[in-house]
């Protein structure tokens, strides 16, 4: 049993870190907000960090990271709440690419790997998803709707969960392509997503008749991730507040000297660590398979998503006005954190699921 | 990063769930399952038991009697012996006292009481609060006087749990009246046969009577009973009250009972279907069950940590008030699954548990949920672990 980094994986944490607070500090991420979600610069630094080099495997030109890598990652984007499409566009993708050809896989890890190609995945669709996709693929064209595609029209590609024969499969889409449309809208936290209607689009399939398996394991991927990335979050917004109640002045003095502030400091803390806590658990339980995996990581999910809450809600009540103003910073990690509550399955979805599968793992 | 101990370490565990199968009569298993405090006897078969093993002083280096375990296998063998359940190994003499005279004590105090806290033959007790000295623990007014080669201790201890069973106490005495608040306090073995202790017992709200008053009443003892330097009280209660970290999470008692809960919950028909099926009950289980997952990572991470840099961390108080909180919690739905039976108080001339109507346990689910409002309270209340993250941590 051992919960520490070791060297590479600090050497990992700490060059992101600082990349990330030389390079992405609060106006500076406003700026990319309103250019349109992606900095140029910001992304070819992240992959010259070898950020999305990580979940590839090595015979495709990757650097083999693990869920521990992917978790530091995570984290780290959290912390300086990064819109960019990390999550999306490489750590989501990667394991739906498993079983695909290896010339076409490792053509494609190649480019996602230098940041020269973003895939999102098509996937989720307008209605309450049924059993298999409305999206069809026959004769090699694909068409159907697809909705709240984070990252949609910044994507040189999609990958699109569609039904073919009875099953369903995934198939690479060109943005480019003539049957393909995107509307395209921002998000609460800063971010953009996009509602895309295939056409009759050429497609090539990818999977070999796993995508169910590939598409579960996408989904426990970036659960995992997520709740890294909310950790991240959820850590910088409960510094942000304590640096806050030690320099607000109130009847005379620092508020952070009232008891009754500071016990409600002292709760954010501890959701903090237990939050910590779940994410590594999730990080390490999303390699196993089936129940116990999907198990773990509700259980993972129900534990962010309340402290999320705690830590999201309280920081804002201790910054007083400020924590409900655009102007400042935790206004906008509470509504990152918000919206993580509600995606990757909201806490009854896991609740659900949780009781479901027979409860936690022993 | 790797969550999974290793295969000596598991080899350990079966060791130890061997000897708890070998060991721990049906009879306890079943009493402590049920969530009522140990008796006397019982406490006493399973010290002996473990203490002819080597393994009533599970935190103690091998050269004073210990089995010399690591802070992963103490965790372990804790965590085995929780969830069994067992009774408690009577931590004030091994996890309080027993390190204290290690680490301050002379080399002959080490001879006398070292032994005889493995083997129960002292069973102790501790005498820290007093009625105007609770979480303000340094306003100590106990006072101790020299007197020839020995010392006169004079004053009123209370909370002490245990000590109506107890023939020692370990006592915070004020030395120097002149000092500061924690400065002039001294830390005292002392023999409760002697003249002039004497132990009232306090009824609390689950009917039990384990807490009790002992008076110290002008008792005169030895100097040898002094520890370490006079006037340095504080700083070994500090460490005694430091030295049990991952312990007090007490997160196999909590996921133990929690499965005995889980089970009673099935049998239980409620509204015409069992208890477990009702969504509401079922939530509760599975949000306690998540947090107590959860508790156990954060323990392990402390653990960890303490193995790889080899210092206490302060997260611990984060283990004591999350701990507190699974326990209270788990007590709450016992006593939901009790249901109406619960409303029964079992008659107090000592007809015994089954002087009642309904389930066997029915009565037990009651008062452990009394009882256990206890340990948000004492070791440092919740509100004093907040207060210590605020300023240790937070740096409030």
């Amino acid at each position: 049993m051992n919960f520490e980094l070791s060297d590479e994986q600090r050497m990992l944490k700490d060059s992101l870190s600082r990349f990330l607070s030389d390079r992405y500090d609060f106006k500076a991420r406003e700026r990319v907000i309103r250019e349109g979600g992606l900095d140029g610069a910001v992304w070819r630094g992240l992959g010259e960090l070898g950020v999305f080099a990580l979940p590839f495997p090595e015979e495709d030109g990757g650097l083999g990271g693990g869920p521990v890598e992917m978790m530091i990652v995570a984290e780290e984007m959290g912390r300086a709440l990064v819109v960019e499409p990390w999550l999306a566009a490489i750590a989501e993708i990667a394991p739906l690419l498993v079983s695909a050809d290896p010339a076409i896989r490792a053509d494609l890890a190649a480019r996602m790997a230098d940041g020269s190609l973003r895939i999102a995945f098509a996937h989720r669709e307008p209605q309450a998803e049924a059993e298999r996709p409305a999206t069809t693929f026959a004769d090699g064209k694909l068409s159907g709707t697809k909705a709240r595609v984070i990252h949609g029209a910044m994507a040189d590609a999609f990958i699109v969960s569609a039904s073919v024969d009875g099953g369903t499969g995934l198939f690479l889409v060109e943005t480019a392509d003539p049957g393909v449309t995107i509307r395209s809208q921002p998000t609460q936290d800063g971010r953009r997503m996009a509602e895309i209607h295939f056409d009759g689009a050429a497609a090539r399939r990818l999977d070999q008749g796993d995508a169910e398996t590939l598409i579960a394991n996408a989904a426990a991927a970036a659960l995992a991730a997520t709740c890294a990335e909310a950790v991240g979050a959820m850590d910088a917004a409960l510094w942000l507040t304590t640096d806050y109640l030690k320099t607000r002045e109130q009847f005379g003095r620092p508020i952070g000297t009232f008891q009754g502030l500071q016990h409600q400091a002292a709760d954010m803390f501890v959701a903090l660590e237990q939050a910590r806590s779940m994410a590594m658990y999730a990080a390490v339980m999303s390699e196993r398979t089936g129940a116990e995996r999907d198990a773990a990581l509700s259980a993972a999910k129900v534990q962010i998503n309340r402290s999320a809450k705690r830590i999201g809600q309280t920081a804002v009540q201790l910054h007083g006005g400020v924590g409900v103003t655009m102007e400042y910073a935790i206004g906008h990690y509470f509504k990152r954190l918000t919206m993580i509550e509600l995606t990757h399955g909201d806490l009854d979805h896991h609740m659900d699921r949780l009781a479901r599968l027979g409860g936690v793992p022993a | 990063m790797d969550l999974n101990f290793t295969p000596e370490e598991e080899t350990f565990r079966q060791e130890i769930r061997q000897f708890i199968a070998d060991n721990l009569p049906e009879e306890t298993r079943r009493h402590m399952s049920q969530l009522r405090p140990p008796t006397r006897d019982m406490v006493h078969q399973w010290v002996q038991a473990l203490a002819s093993r080597g393994w009533s002083c599970p935190r103690w280096p091998v050269e004073y009697g210990g089995p010399g375990w690591d802070a992963v296998r103490q965790y372990i063998f804790f965590e085995e012996i929780q969830a069994a359940p067992s009774p408690d190994i009577v931590s004030f003499g091994t996890n309080m006292v027993g390190p204290v005279i290690f680490t301050f004590g002379t080399e002959a105090q080490k001879a006398h009481y070292l032994p005889k806290i493995a083997t129960l033959e002292h069973w102790w007790c501790q005498g820290f609060s007093e009625p105007g000295a609770g979480s303000d623990l340094a306003a100590v007014r106990t006072k101790a006087v020299r007197d020839g080669d020995g010392w006169v201790i004079d004053g009123q201890k209370t909370w002490t749990t245990y000590a109506h069973r107890a023939n020692m106490i370990f006592v915070l005495a004020r030395t120097d009246p002149h000092a500061k608040k924690q400065e002039g306090i001294s830390f005292f073995l002392v023999d409760m046969s002697l003249p002039g202790v004497s132990v009232r017992p306090i009824q609390t709200i689950d009917g039990d009577r384990e807490i009790n008053e002992v008076f110290l009443d002008n008792v005169r003892v030895p100097a040898s009973c002094l520890v370490g330097e006079e006037n340095k009280g504080w700083d070994y209660a500090k460490f005694l009250l430091g030295n049990e970290r991952t312990g007090i999470a007490r997160v196999g008692m909590t996921r133990g009972r929690l499965q005995m809960i889980e089970q009673l919950a099935a049998e239980r028909i409620v509204d015409g279907r069992p208890l477990i099926e009702h969504a509401r009950f079922r939530d509760r289980l599975t949000e306690l069950q998540v947090e107590l997952k959860a508790l156990e990572m954060t323990v392990m991470r402390v653990l960890s940590a303490e193995q790889a840099k080899g210092k206490p961390n302060p997260a611990t108080s984060v283990l004591k008030l999350v701990g507190a909180d699974m326990q209270q919690r788990m007590t709450e739905l016992y006593l939901q699954v009790a249901g109406e039976d619960a409303v029964a108080w079992p008659d107090q001339d000592g007809t015994g548990p089954n002087g009642i109507m309904g389930p066997d346990w029915a009565d037990a689910a009651p008062a452990a949920y009394f009882n256990m409002r206890k340990v948000s309270i004492y070791g440092g209340s919740t509100e004093v672990q907040k207060n210590i993250i605020a300023k240790a941590i937070l740096g409030l």
